[in-house]
């Protein structure tokens, strides 16, 4: 099959990307931080394979590092939505009535305001770090899981062996896990895949503007922060290279996720 | 919404690219015009220039006193004065041809109702303490009048370079809310025209300013906070001048329509100790983080040679000691001092006292490239001698810089010793009790007794003395961590003549101080 | 020991309100074989589902004799089996859902009910979509009938079943019957399996019952000329 090759390229290819950073320590040719004032500005090549940037530091080493804190970002922020998302969603789905009644009508309130100002607006509060971030994207992000859990709770809690379970007396948590969750699962996990794309997208915006992750952690959209003042000098390695990272990245989780969809559902 | 993030990655991809080569835009603004736009760094809350310092104050207003080119007062609305024998009461007179923008004519009473505005609680000027050694005010007719001080004070002649107010602009209005703060009246040669909040504000040249006429019809002031936009809008043309970055002349240099100014500042950078923070208590603390500053590469590295290194706040001053400790780079001072404070390395490299790790946070305006930086550089440098140091760069609003617990200052000023000394060292100036510069809240008894000294002398030798053991003792008990002194770099469109070089103060202020003079050669 | 009186059901609201069930009266004593039989439409499965419990009727009363947990002494096997079992559960998980309160070897009483179903342990491990439709449905019977019920109703079990399967089914149940003493309404619109395995059937028209009958000589009776075409 044609298109399992192609899904399969981009699942190793978003996996060689994960475990490069993953591994970044091993990989990586000098330390994260270290600046040499003898040598900013270089281009790729003798030593530093993808130059240096502003402060001297190794390109490759740092975007290593950074696709870590983008990543460790993304993967953490996507756990907390997924969690918030399946509370709120099953909350809401299994309760029905004017309970969700009530809680979908504040979701679409929720979704109709772009989730980059609530992530602007929680920032503003909060200056926080990398895992602040996190927690931001996270509490920000959980809307289409919680639509997707609400509706499938609503189409499967009508299922003969939800009935079934109810008339043996299975409690609740039991039901909602058992039957309910574990027959979401795949709709879930697309969702979720479509969601990570998206907190590396978040992370990546919100770094660019200059209040993401703060500027001594390096992460992709830092670096592409940084890079803005170094384009002026012609220095087009320091952006090139992280701006290729987030592209390919996302565009494999996406295509990932499009291939499950399409084939799954 | 997924393809759509596809859509903008790629698009930011794309500029990623080609914005290194894409910058090939044309003069764009009207040749002809008689015109010239300074790309400011950032707008200001109101343009009255005894609330706020502007980069404007030098158009609109004249004082007194002026500062020449060797930054020496010299008399400018006051056409003479005398000064009686025991040094305490000055008498002016001042020129009777002078009217405000506004053409009523600029008289004694204005003058000193400017000196009293200053000295009114209610108004809260950044300048009181300058005049606080005032005793008394006298007319004596209408371009005459009587300055009384309380003790002798010769920098006096320095602070009276201030902007005079017009009285009749305040009548029945309160200073802090004036309709003059969006709307000013000087007798400065140029006059205000138009301000466009957010965007830019136009001066027009004023016809009956009793000194030089000026040659150029309109001064424009367009508000330009990133500096790498007003960058490419100097090489585009659409702005005349901008303060430039290190990181940018070279590339600035290669245009044949710009001129490059290197000009010498007293404008130091550094990292401010605030005192709140108990671990700057103990002064070998503060001298451990002054030594593991490797200034040399800080020098070279991010500022690209454009600036010196810095050890004293008067090290551009005529009253500079340069016997001082200069805190050069040295490790191995910084981990003995840390040691014999108590601070002692533990097995993960860190250094612990008491179970507490040796740790802080240097905030730093993020919109300013040279200042995040240094911050980034200090931290990584901090490392080595056992210090966990964060740096936070934030936006100027966010924030409060007695609520850090270091941040990298800037500072400086070329003019009289006692001028950003007393106002950001002297225990009586704290932010947090006063509207003075003391953000880090340091106090140092001698200090303080120096900077009395220095400003309280009459007798140039005297005050030489008291400055340079003050510059001791600030070395012994430091405030900052000096860092570097950075050079104004101004690009400015090769067809202005008339730009005159003085050492310039904070943030390269005063570059337009001889505006009047400028000329466009081909217009 | 189940009694049902005047019952009445309707869906809707104001002048669509539609009724489905109307005046329904029915009993059940212990070990009865019980018919319920009608076209699709008629009510059967609305009737299954108010005696369950899973829906609230309008008028009337049923009453059940037995005290303690209704439902471990009154069960019900759904028509889809499909349905009935969760795809993602092993048969052995399933079979266990019934048993969380039981105590002692729940999985050796599971391995020895299996045979009662012609089921044995290899299938407990097995997810329903691995089973043939007639072992599904033999376990949808079985997770019903481990607790015990005195009375099973069976609603449209067989329906969808091929005739060999059926057979099994029908002589499982009347085993079940004879062995346990379990009651079951069994509700069906194949007259043949009701014929055979039933004592007494209720026919059911428009949401009504208009005929019971009791098997005399291996036949039913009947006067009502619907419940007679019915059973021509």
């Amino acid at each position: 099959m044609k298109s399992n090759k192609i899904f399969i390229f981009w699942c190793a290819l978003f996996g060689l990307i994960v475990l490069i950073t993953v591994f970044a320590n091993l990989f990586s040719t000098y330390p994260v931080n270290e600046m040499n004032m003898d040598k900013v500005y270089m281009a790729p090549g003798d030593g530093h394979i993808l130059g240096t940037d502003h402060l001297g530091r190794d390109v490759f080493t740092r975007l290593l590092h950074g696709g870590k804190v983008t990543l460790t970002v993304a993967f953490g922020s996507v756990l907390l939505s997924l969690v918030i998302g399946v509370m709120y969603g099953s909350v809401s789905g299994y309760v029905g009535g004017w309970v969700d009644s009530a809680m979908m009508r504040l979701l679409e309130a929720l979704i109709s305001i772009p989730s980059l100002i609530f992530v602007l607006a929680f920032q503003a509060v909060m200056q926080g770090g990398m895992w602040g971030m996190t927690f931001i994207i996270g509490v920000t992000g959980w809307f289409t899981t919680a639509r997707i859990v609400r509706s499938e709770f609503i189409r499967l809690k009508e299922a003969d062996y939800v009935k079934m379970a109810r008339m043996f007396g299975t409690p609740i948590w039991r039901i909602i896990t058992g039957h309910l969750l574990r027959n979401s699962v795949t709709p879930l996990f697309v969702v979720t895949i479509f969601n990570l794309a998206g907190a590396v997208f978040i992370e990546v915006s919100l770094s660019f503007l200059g209040i993401g992750i703060p500027p001594s952690i390096p992460s992709w959209g830092n670096m592409l922060y940084n890079a803005q003042n170094d384009l002026l000098i012609g220095a087009w390695w320091i952006g090139l290279f992280p701006g290729l990272l987030i592209f390919f990245t996302v565009l494999s989780i996406n295509f990932i996720g499009e291939m499950l969809k399409d084939s799954r559902l | 919404m997924r393809k759509r993030q596809v859509v903008i990655i790629a698009v930011l991809l794309l500029l990623v690219v080609l914005a290194g080569c894409g910058q090939k835009k044309e003069n764009s603004t009207d040749a002809s015009k008689n015109q010239l736009i300074y790309a400011s760094e950032s707008e200001f809350d109101g343009l009255n220039p005894i609330l706020e310092e502007t980069n404007v104050d030098a158009l609109l207003f004249r004082g007194l006193f002026r500062f020449n080119e060797d930054n020496e007062a010299t008399t400018d609305i006051a056409q003479s004065y005398d000064m009686s024998d025991d040094k305490l009461t000055y008498t002016f007179k001042l020129r009777d041809d002078i009217t405000f923008h506004d053409g009523k004519p600029l008289t004694a009473e204005d003058a000193i109702f400017t000196i009293e505005s200053i000295l009114d609680d209610n108004n809260a000027s950044y300048l009181k303490s300058d005049f606080t050694e005032v005793d008394a005010l006298k007319k004596i007719d209408d371009y005459q009048f009587e300055l009384k001080l309380k003790r002798p004070f010769t920098p006096i002649l320095d602070k009276l370079t201030v902007p005079i107010l017009p009285k009749h602009a305040f009548i029945e209005e309160d200073m802090r809310t004036a309709s003059f703060n969006s709307h000013p009246i000087g007798a400065g040669p140029y006059q205000f025209g138009e301000w466009n909040r957010g965007t830019n504000l136009t001066l027009k040249a004023f016809d009956q300013f009793y000194g030089l006429q000026p040659s150029i019809g309109q001064v424009i002031f367009k508000f330009i906070p990133d500096s790498n936009v007003r960058a490419i809008q100097l090489a585009s043309g659409e702005v005349d001048i901008a303060l430039l970055d290190p990181n940018q002349v070279a590339e600035m240099e290669k245009k044949d329509h710009l001129k490059i100014y290197d000009i010498d500042t007293a404008d130091y950078r550094g990292m401010l100790f605030n005192m709140q923070n108990e671990l700057w208590q103990d002064v070998r603390v503060r001298q451990a983080f002054s030594f593991a500053i490797d200034r040399a590469q800080v020098v070279k590295g991010i500022l690209k040679g454009y600036g010196e290194e810095a050890y004293s706040p008067l090290q551009k001053h005529a009253f500079h000691n340069d016997s001082i400790e200069n805190y050069s780079y040295d490790i191995e001072k910084a981990e003995k001092l840390l040691d014999a404070a108590g601070w002692l390395k533990a097995e993960d490299g860190f250094r612990y006292k008491d179970d507490q790790k040796l740790s802080f946070t240097i905030t730093a305006p993020a919109s300013d490239a040279v200042r995040v930086n240094m911050a980034n550089y200090l931290a990584e440098g901090y490392k080595s001698i056992g210090a966990q140091v964060e740096v936070a760069a934030l936006d100027w609003s966010a924030i409060t810089i007695d609520d850090t617990d270091a941040f990298m200052i800037g500072w400086g000023s070329p003019y009289d010793a006692d001028h950003h000394t007393y106002s950001l060292f002297h225990s009586s100036e704290s932010s947090l009790t006063s509207s003075g510069y003391n953000y880090g809240s340091y106090a140092n008894a001698k200090v303080d007794e120096l900077l009395e000294q220095g400003r309280l002398s009459t007798d140039v030798e005297e005050r030489k003395a008291s400055y340079l053991v003050f510059q001791e003792a600030l070395a012994e008990d430091p405030a900052f961590a000096f860092v570097a002194y950075v050079d104004a770099v101004y690009g400015i469109h090769g067809n202005i003549e008339g730009v005159k070089e003085r050492t310039l103060g904070h943030h390269g202020s005063g570059f337009l101080w001889n505006v009047e003079e400028w000329k466009w050669n081909d217009r | 020991m189940l009694k049902i009186e005047h019952v009445a059901k309707r869906y809707g609201r104001g002048r669509q309100r539609k009724g489905v069930l109307e005046d329904i009266n029915l009993s059940i004593g212990k070990g009865d074989l019980v018919g319920l039989v009608g076209e699709s439409g008629s009510g059967k499965s609305t009737l299954a589902r108010l005696i369950m419990r899973l829906e609230t009727m309008d008028e009337g009363e049923i009453s059940f004799s037995r005290s303690g947990n209704f439902y471990d002494s009154c069960q019900i096997v759904f028509q889809n089996a499909t349905a009935a079992l969760n795809p993602t559960w092993t048969v052995r998980a399933s079979l266990l859902e019934p048993l969380r309160l039981m105590k002692g070897d729940r999985e050796g009483y599971i391995k020895e009910m299996l045979s009662l179903v012609s089921l044995s342990d290899v299938h407990l491990d097995r997810l329903p979509s691995e089973l043939s439709g007639g072992e599904r449905q033999r376990v949808n019977l079985l997770r019903s009938i481990l607790v015990k019920p005195e009375l099973l109703i069976c609603d449209e079990i067989v329906s969808s079943l091929d005739r060999l399967i059926q057979k099994e089914i029908v002589e499982l149940l009347k085993r079940l019957n004879e062995e346990m003493g379990m009651a079951i309404l069994f509700i069906s619109h194949d007259l043949k399996v009701v014929n055979y395995l039933c004592d007494r059937v209720y026919v059911m028209k428009d949401g009504r019952i208009v005929e019971d009958s009791v098997k005399q000589d291996g036949t039913f009776v009947f006067s009502h000329p619907y419940a007679q075409r019915l059973f021509e």
